[in-house]
């Protein structure tokens, strides 16, 4: 037990280290942007729909330095469908981390979602502090995109920063904590964004998109995912329900990994429609 | 698709601690192969291989595969009732995992009840000599206890695996045959196959259910 708590605290201090020299390779030259990105796309988007993007974001990076650098809060919102159709054609993927930043808060300008459902807790106050989950955190780092070069490395710096985002996410949000399939939407948000932009975006989505729900202890939201789906496929593809029926095959088994990890082990399209899908 | 004859066929459940190797093992057992990461299991899983119990008698292994984390138990908790055989399975050189062995055989046996399974307890990752936190000795008592088999497998060298397996396998077998375990209704436990072709029976047909000897 204290082996293992000792051990534990080694590879934290190791981690803190590690963070810094992360930090100072950083403010020496931008992060490795190039390998992060490493995945196919699906189709590639085409180059009107990119520049279309290209303008929207420009306009919005123009507001924004209006205003000393701030985001922009109370612009004029771009129309929800007009911005739904453009995720419909297509996100670039270069582009992509920026567009869900974007779409995040167009979507909180635009929709009176309560703000401050979790106000007051500073990202770099979070990393200060410690976490119990902790030790199931640590044993998923290894297990998260393993293949991807970003995260492949054994405490680099893509592991790294999904350890420091998931503590504080723990540390933020006590009753979800850490939940197995967090770590997956968290790498992938990393894949596209820096760290910090990568916590905004998971506290959007956990708390005004209403994630956290299904990563709750008792995982009811889950279940009634799991069983709203099984009602949609008996009501709109009923061949395949009844063939799932006879050979017993519930929705747990090939379900419960699309909502939890959303769909990462698949790759963003699907995915943006969701951030987005509300 | 059309099925491979078997007898019967046994639902397997295998359950402990996260990380304490229970996909990897499934995976060498049913694939042969071993890779270094594997994913969480995010909920169940799901693998099936045939193994001979007798000369001439095959048996299809329904092998469930569940998520460690305590979270999930209000998804694995339902998987329980319909199986008729009980892996547990535990870190050599992870002493917590060795530790909430009792806690894990508590809630299957809790949640299997009233029917009958065999369970066996598994000391994974053997090859990690180094690192052992847990003595074989401590392993086997355990076991001994409680009136089960014990076993210290490794996926990637394979030992004992297939042992482990084939024992459980043969058991549950056993026990059919002396009739302590029987095929039921709305039980799905053990589920009898498709026999051989000796009546003129045609494979193509015999997709429904307990169609056997």
């Amino acid at each position: 037990m204290w082996k293992k708590a000792i051990l534990e605290t080694l590879l934290l201090i190791r981690m803190e280290k590690e963070n810094h020299d992360i930090r100072a390779r950083q403010e020496e030259g931008g992060a490795n942007c190039c390998r992060k990105l490493e995945y196919q796309e699906l189709t590639p988007c085409l180059k009107e729909i990119t520049s279309v993007w290209e303008q929207m974001l420009a306009i919005q990076g123009d507001e924004a330095e209006g205003r000393g650098g701030e985001l922009v809060d109370d612009g004029k919102p771009v129309p929800m469908n007009k911005l739904l159709d453009f995720v419909k054609k297509g996100v670039p993927r270069a582009l992509r981390g920026q567009i869900w930043l974007f779409l995040m808060q167009q979507h909180q300008m635009s929709s009176t979602v309560p703000e401050g459902t979790c106000e007051g807790a500073d990202y770099e106050d979070l990393l200060k502090q410690l976490t119990t989950h902790q030790h199931a955190i640590l044993i998923d780092l290894g297990r998260t995109f393993p293949c991807h070069p970003y995260f492949a490395k054994a405490l680099g710096p893509g592991q790294l920063e999904l350890f420091n985002l998931l503590k504080a996410y723990s540390l933020l949000d006590p009753e979800v904590g850490y939940c197995q399939g967090l770590s997956f939407i968290v790498g992938l948000l990393l894949m596209h964004m820096e760290e910090i932009s990568a916590f905004h975006v998971l506290k959007y989505m956990m708390y005004d998109l209403g994630l956290r729900k299904q990563f709750r202890p008792n995982m009811t939201a889950l279940q009634i995912k799991l069983y709203q789906l099984t009602r949609l496929l008996h009501d709109h593809y009923k061949d395949v329900y009844e063939h799932f029926e006879t050979h017993e095959i519930s929705p747990t088994l090939y379900a419960a990994p699309w909502f939890l990890t959303l769909f990462a082990s698949q790759f963003p399209l699907g995915f943006v429609a969701r951030v987005f899908g509300e | 698709m059309c099925d491979p004859i078997f007898e019967y066929q046994f639902r397997l459940i295998l359950i402990g601690d996260s990380t304490v190797g229970k996909s990897s093992l499934l995976r060498y057992f049913t694939d042969g192969k071993f890779d270094e990461a594997c994913d969480p299991t995010v909920g169940v899983d799901f693998y099936a291989r045939l193994m001979e119990v007798k000369p001439g008698v095959r048996v299809k292994l329904q092998l469930w595969d569940t998520a460690g984390q305590e979270r999930f138990r209000s998804i694995t908790r339902s998987y329980y009732r319909n199986s008729v055989g009980v892996m547990i399975v535990y870190d050599i050189s992870k002493r917590s995992s060795f530790e909430n062995l009792k806690e894990w055989y508590e809630e299957a046996r809790e949640h299997i009840e009233p029917h009958k399974a065999i369970f066996v307890i598994l000391g994974h990752k053997a090859d990690n000599e180094e690192n052992r936190q847990v003595t074989s000795r401590e392993g086997r008592r355990f076991a001994e206890m409680h009136g089960l088999k014990f076993f210290e497998t490794s996926a990637k060298t394979g030992q004992n695996v297939e042992e482990a397996f084939a024992s459980i396998a043969k058991d549950t077998y056993q026990h059919l045959q002396d009739g302590h375990i029987k095929i039921e209704e709305g039980w799905d436990g053990v589920k009898a196959g498709f026999s051989r072709p000796k009546e003129t029976v045609q494979l193509a047909e015999a997709e429904g259910e307990s169609r056997c000897c």
